[in-house]
């Protein structure tokens, strides 16, 4: 049954993604749109409980040695489809590596494995389904979210731009190859997917066509190309040293020797877009939204960080666990940096991604229980909450026509719906009692025992406030109306923000609950045969139940008060203008004219002069190229050392 | 007899009371505060229960606001303010207080920015200015309990026999900066302020006005309880000299007050970032070693 449920999930995909490019008809491929994303969600579900139900609750899927050609050659073929766009795009340096990656693949079939007596294709564990879950239900509410917008999208499509059909292909068979990443145990099963997604995010970035995305398709495949070779190369190291060719073996035997692990790394690095490789996932923005959404929530990024999460149990040397702190630690200042500096809502919601992915790799670093449970729950809730804002900020633009976070003041007005579930994402990454905070604030907690990257947290959180709440006082910017009329919008695309909206609210009034049944055993069960790990803060960390109860209790009982003392007593004669010495429009002139605002003013003759106010955007003082110069540099530093550790480790042994 | 004492010394009547009676410490505080510097400046000064009658003045007041999100962060901000307290007086995790006082500030900014206000906008801009300049001073100042302790505890801290001046008299100089910040006082009062006019009226609570004003002054007696109670907390072994230190402090802030023009936000982030900022890291890179 559960092996019913995974192929399912990794042919289903594929299957539907083909019939939505084949047929004509938009009724049919709407149709086979919704279906999928069904079947997806109810198979992803399905195959997390049953595979719960295995002992140890580690389900394991697994042929005998004789088809192991198979991952060999998916994995030769996906390299040579990359190596054919490259060539058909003529980038020399994506061939070089595409010619690099085929001839370690080859190389890798003909090293003789160690003695098996079985090969375990398939491995779900606790990250697995935590990864599966992330994928499949905020995956296909995408999907449902994707029907209405690519309609109104290819309205508007510039000229050359790929068909509905071709788009729903790869978006589709997204899902499907996220779900076989997630679970495949075998290191060429891995590598196909891992190449598979690749693929994917460049045909879906350049989807409209035109110079700008073929660019940016072009440097997502080549920065995610240097990532599979460095994949590749660290697989076709681990089987030199050890013959294995699973995660499992790795980590159980702590086999996992310092070189091969740092380039999985590395990879994970590329694909998680972490600085310095964090031009693609900013350049991805060219594409539809709903591209966007899947890239930064449900799939791709996290694919990265899924795998750092995945082997740094298995790492044994503290240095180099420090100096990967440390990258995730700068990844997630410099993005909450620069995100402060943006305007376009798009980029800070970029930012933001790039600066969490950095958070939850540096609390794989810091490799202790209490880490590793606030790094599960940032990729779960992240998830939830960022695929919301996309998808809000794909509504707005498509309304507004605008990605300016300058221009959204007025929308609890003009599109209610969507602004309010929009201030609700946003409020879900940084305000109690959502997820996010809690997270963040584990996570703090996790680094007391190394200061420097205390301190890198603290500015990094301290950053993300101010951009938030920036964004945040601007969308509920808004003048006083007794009634808001309703929002028109596509039914799909109401649909899939109120799934998401949900999501977000149960995530965030079950927080404490989720984390103390699921995550914080998840993390203990990691981490239980290690020797010397940190249990005090991890025990501590349980504690918070209580006054996590308390501040919900306070929201609960401030609305209380609110509603009965103020909300019901407030009537529209208590209205007022805002206070500009006197010289404001009247009320009149504010229901007359459109352009005017409440808190235009009369200068002489009785002009109207219109007031702008500007958030802060730190312009003059911090400028984005020259920091992400500098940041990157940094990282590149950081990278440099953990290579050079790494194999200096071979020379002292 | 013996079983009422017990009573009322029992931690969540403590609670209670402390949670009553911090704003009208906090106002007579406030009320001690318009005394001196009015004296300061060669006047006779309003007299010391003027904040009370301040306070009621305003419920007795007609409600005018903007709209009414307005008035629901206003509520957001007190109630989360009084939460600060409470979880202070229960010895809570310290750093689980900031997130929860930052939230609380969080909210006043966001009802300044709800309204289209113009002065009060500026004077959020600002504000989140202020929270960002002291925000790193508070998380080192806890870092270094949590080294000093080994717990992020607060009732960690009351039972170590040793005041935490000893082991940390220049993280005390930071937490004095941030103390005037948060009270607003000159040269930091970029925000909002107490003193008459400024360039951006009365800031961020420009669009408050009678009972909804009344609830952001009654937060803001918490906030200066909250504090004062916290320099106690420095010297927790011996009540006098506690209140000595307070006293310091509380004249010390007075006369920067009335020395000091207001200064700019931008010169405010920066001095709070070198020099505050300074002090307390290498308060605990000595804590550390």
């Amino acid at each position: 049954m559960t092996e019913a449920m995974l192929f399912c999930l990794l042919g289903l995909p594929l299957i539907c993604g083909t019939l939505a490019w084949l047929v004509k008809s938009s009724l049919l491929r709407n149709a086979l749109i919704v279906f999928s994303a069904l079947a997806v969600a109810v198979c992803g579900v399905a195959l997390v409980v049953l595979s719960a139900q295995a002992p140890d609750g580690v389900w394991s899927f697994a042929v005998a040695p004789k088809f192991e050609w198979i991952g060999s050659v998916l994995e030769a073929v996906m390299v040579a489809v990359i190596l054919i766009v490259a060539i058909k795009i003529r980038n020399t340096w994506i061939i070089l590596m595409g010619i690099a990656q085929l001839l370690m693949v080859i190389g890798c079939y003909f090293i003789k494995p160690a003695e098996h007596h079985e090969l375990l294709l398939f491995q779900i564990d606790n990250l697995s389904r935590i990864l599966l879950l992330v994928t499949c239900i905020v995956g296909s509410t995408i999907l449902v979210f994707a029907i209405g917008y690519m309609k109104q999208h290819q309205h508007h499509a510039p000229p050359g731009a790929g068909s509905l059909g071709r788009f729903f292909f790869f978006f589709i068979g997204f899902l499907g190859f996220m779900v076989g990443l997630v679970a495949s145990n075998n290191l060429s099963f891995f590598s196909f997917f891992w190449e598979a997604t690749t693929l994917c995010s460049y045909a879906l970035i350049g989807q409209d066509g035109g110079e700008a995305r073929r660019v940016n398709a072009t440097r997502a495949l080549l920065i995610n190309s240097f990532g599979g070779t460095l994949l590749i190369l660290g697989v076709l190291l681990i089987k030199l040293q050890v013959g294995g060719e699973s995660f499992a073996e790795l980590i159980q035997n702590n086999t996992l020797t310092l070189v091969p692990a740092v380039l999985l790394c590395v990879a994970a690095f590329t694909k998680s877009a972490l600085f310095p490789f964090q031009s693609w996932l900013l350049g991805a923005m060219v594409a539809p939204t709903p591209v966007s959404a899947m890239l930064h929530s449900a799939t791709m990024v996290k694919a990265g960080v899924y795998l750092v999460m995945r082997i740094t149990p298995g790492f044994y040397d503290q240095k180099a666990m420090l100096l990967l702190a440390f990258a995730g630690a700068l990844t997630f200042v410099g993005g909450a940096l620069l995100a402060c500096t943006q305007s376009n809502a798009k980029k800070v919601l970029a930012y933001s991604t790039i600066s969490n992915l950095g958070l939850i790799v540096a609390c794989a670093g810091l490799n202790t229980p209490l880490a590793y449970a606030a790094g599960l729950a940032i990729i779960s809730f992240h998830a939830i909450s960022k695929g919301l804002l996309f998808l809000c900020v794909g509504n707005i633009e498509q309304k507004i026509g605008s990605r300016d976070i300058e221009v959204m003041d007025g929308l609890l007005y003009k599109m209610p719906f969507t602004a309010w579930v929009t201030l609700l994402g946003m409020m879900s990454m940084l305000l109690p009692p959502f997820g996010m905070l809690l997270s963040k604030w584990l996570a703090i907690e996790a680094t007391i025992r190394s200061p420097l990257l205390f301190i890198f947290m603290v500015i990094g959180s301290a950053l993300t406030v101010f951009f938030w709440a920036k964004w945040i006082g601007r969308m509920q910017n808004i003048g006083y109306h007794e009634h808001i009329p309703r929002e028109q919008m596509a039914p799909s695309v109401r649909l899939a923000l109120s799934i998401m909206a949900f999501l977000v609210i149960g995530t965030g009034v079950c927080t404490m609950w989720i984390f103390v049944h699921f995550f914080s055993p998840m993390a203990k069960q990691v981490f239980s045969g290690h020797e010397g790990v940190n249990w005090q803060t991890f025990n501590e960390a349980k504690e918070f139940f209580y006054p996590a109860m308390l501040i919900f209790g306070a929201m609960l009982i401030s609305m209380v008060i609110y509603y009965f003392t103020f909300w019901r007593r407030f009537r529209p004669s208590n209205v007022r203008l805002p206070f500009l010495c006197g010289e404001n429009v009247d009320m009149d002139q504010l229901s007359e004219a459109k352009d005017v605002r409440s808190y235009d003013f009369h200068s002489i003759y009785d002009r109207v002069e219109h007031t702008v106010i500007s958030s802060m955007y730190l312009r003059g003082i911090i400028s984005e190229e020259k920091s992400t110069r500098w940041l990157n540099w940094l990282a590149w530093l950081i990278i440099i050392a953990l290579v050079g550790l790494s194999i200096a480790s071979i020379a002292n042994r | 007899m013996e079983k009422l004492i017990e009573i009322l010394t029992s931690k969540h009547v403590m609670t209670a009371s402390a949670a009553i009676l911090a704003p009208v410490a906090g106002a007579l505080i406030m009320g001690i505060d318009r005394k001196l510097t009015a004296r300061m400046q060669g006047r006779l000064g309003p007299p010391l229960l003027q904040p009370f009658y301040d306070l009621f003045k305003l419920f007795g007041k007609e409600p005018i606001a903007l709209h009414r999100p307005q008035i629901m962060y206003a509520v957001l901000h007190l109630v989360f303010m009084i939460l600060v307290l409470i979880l202070l007086m229960a010895g809570q995790d310290l750093l689980m207080i900031l997130l929860v006082h930052a939230f609380s500030s969080i909210c006043l900014i966001l009802g300044a920015m709800s309204v289209r206000s113009p002065y009060s906008w500026l004077g959020s801009q600002r504000k989140i200015l202020q929270i960002l300049a002291y925000e790193p001073i508070l998380l080192v100042l806890i870092l270094a309990i949590n080294l000093r302790d080994n717990s992020f505890l607060a009732s960690k801290v009351m039972e170590n026999t040793q005041p935490l001046l000893i082991s940390m008299p220049l993280l005390f100089l930071a937490f004095v900066c941030v103390l005037a910040i948060e009270l607003s006082k000159s040269p930091f009062d970029v925000a909002t302020s107490h003193h008459a006019h400024q360039e951006i009226v009365k800031g961020l609570t420009l669009e408050y006005s009678g009972p909804f004003l009344g609830i952001l002054e009654i937060a803001h007696f918490y906030e200066i309880a909250i504090f004062f109670g916290l320099i106690m907390c420095f010297w927790h072994t011996n009540i006098w000299i506690a209140l000595l230190l307070e006293s310091a402090v509380f004249v010390f802030l007075l006369v920067v007050d009335n020395a000091f023009s207001r200064l700019s936000a931008g010169w405010m982030v920066r001095y709070m970032w070198t020099v505050p900022l300074t002090l307390a890291l290498a308060n605990l890179i000595w804590l550390w070693s």
